[in-house]
């Protein structure tokens, strides 16, 4: 149970368990309530803190890894155990050619890169902060997005073979 | 020749529904949504890069999900649900392989909402598990509309949530399936 708690917190519960030891030896009580009171303070904060934590937005973030996109299908195709160990919960930035966007009935856009005689693609679902950046792209046009991995879709229904980049944003598009 | 050339198109068009009829439908942006409510928190995730591949013909239905494309609103839930809970990295994909067990009566060829009941084996964590869920499959346009929604039992697939959180998560997950299939060429 304890291992599932943030650094922060689990520092601040041992802090105060020596505290409390503390407590029972020296003189000195009303000080050392006061160190426990901010002790705990700081461990509840931390804990709301860890707890609300949200995504950062990936234009903000360093890449993990840059790698092109006909290099990275190929990766996966090749070995996909050993992608996945490689790439996933990855930070990529990854540049090709734009096959094509796709829009959804909510609203949500994809962009799918790669060559355009492959059926195989990386497939970028893109940050719900940044649709607007998906529809300005030219499709043919090379371009660079960053994004988390979550996986590879292997070709078992014969629909081609995709890489999946969540969260993404545009870095750069050349024309 | 007007006339022949009447009869051609409507002959054509005859064609290209009848293909729409029997053709395969399918998507690559999928949705399928988690929802788990306690009187805690309720929470809730969404995966937007769903595969799935519909056999009209034969009423066979697929999905796959690649785990780790849930998104949560917080980082932290997100984040216990992939190491903790799931497993995702161990586990990375999740599939159903069933029917539509009622797929003569659904036209496929004609705009119209009907009623599904599904069939199958969902294998997720590492478990392979029979479910049934009904929904509705709705042909717009030449597209087919999936919508369900269905409970995942939690102890079914092996998913343990750590004491800390018992009362946070339901051990039923309410989930949403929501996919626009489209004619596969």
């Amino acid at each position: 149970m304890i291992s599932i708690l943030p650094l922060a917190v689990k520092i601040s519960l041992a802090i105060f368990i020596l505290l409390l030891i503390i407590l029972f030896v020296v003189k000195k009580r009303k000080f050392i309530l006061f160190l426990i009171v901010i002790d705990i303070g700081i461990g509840v904060w931390q804990g709301q803190k860890e707890y609300n934590r949200t995504y950062k937005d990936f234009s903000n973030v360093k890449a993990d890894i840059k790698i092109a996109a006909n290099d990275l299908i190929k990766e996966f195709e090749t070995n996909d155990s050993a992608a996945n160990k490689k790439y996933l919960d990855k930070t990529l930035e990854t540049t090709g050619n734009l096959k094509d966007v796709t829009k959804d009935d909510a609203g949500y856009f994809t962009l799918i890169l790669g060559d355009t005689t492959s059926m195989s693609s990386v497939r970028c679902s893109m940050d719900s902060t940044h649709l607007k950046d998906a529809a300005t792209v030219p499709i043919g046009s090379s371009v660079t997005v960053r994004g988390a991995c979550t996986g590879f879709n292997k070709d078992e229904m014969g629909l081609g073979s995709d890489v999946i980049l969540n969260r993404c944003v545009i870095i750069k598009n050349q024309n | 020749m007007k006339r022949k050339g009447i009869i051609l198109i409507a002959f054509l068009s005859l064609l290209t529904t009848q293909s729409f009829a029997q053709g395969k439908f399918y998507t690559k942006t999928g949705k399928i949504s988690l929802f788990s409510a306690t009187p805690m928190e309720n929470i809730s995730a969404v995966n937007k890069s769903i595969v799935c591949l519909l056999d009209s013909k034969t009423g066979d239905l697929q999905f796959a999900v690649l785990m780790k494309g849930f998104e949560f609103k917080k980082a932290k839930m997100e984040e216990d649900f992939n190491s903790d809970y799931v497993e995702s990295s161990k586990f990375p994909k999740s599939e159903f392989k069933g029917q539509v067990t009622n797929n003569s009566s659904i036209n496929y060829s004609i705009n119209g909402t009907y009623k599904a009941e599904v069939t199958g084996k969902l294998s997720m964590h590492g478990k392979t598990k029979d479910i049934t869920a009904s929904g509705t499959v709705a042909v717009k346009d030449g597209k087919v509309i999936l919508n369900s929604v269905f409970n995942i039992q939690l102890a079914d697939f092996d998913v343990r949530v750590p004491k800390m959180y018992i009362d946070n998560i339901a051990k039923s997950i309410k989930t949403t399936v929501d996919c626009t299939l489209e004619p596969l060429k």
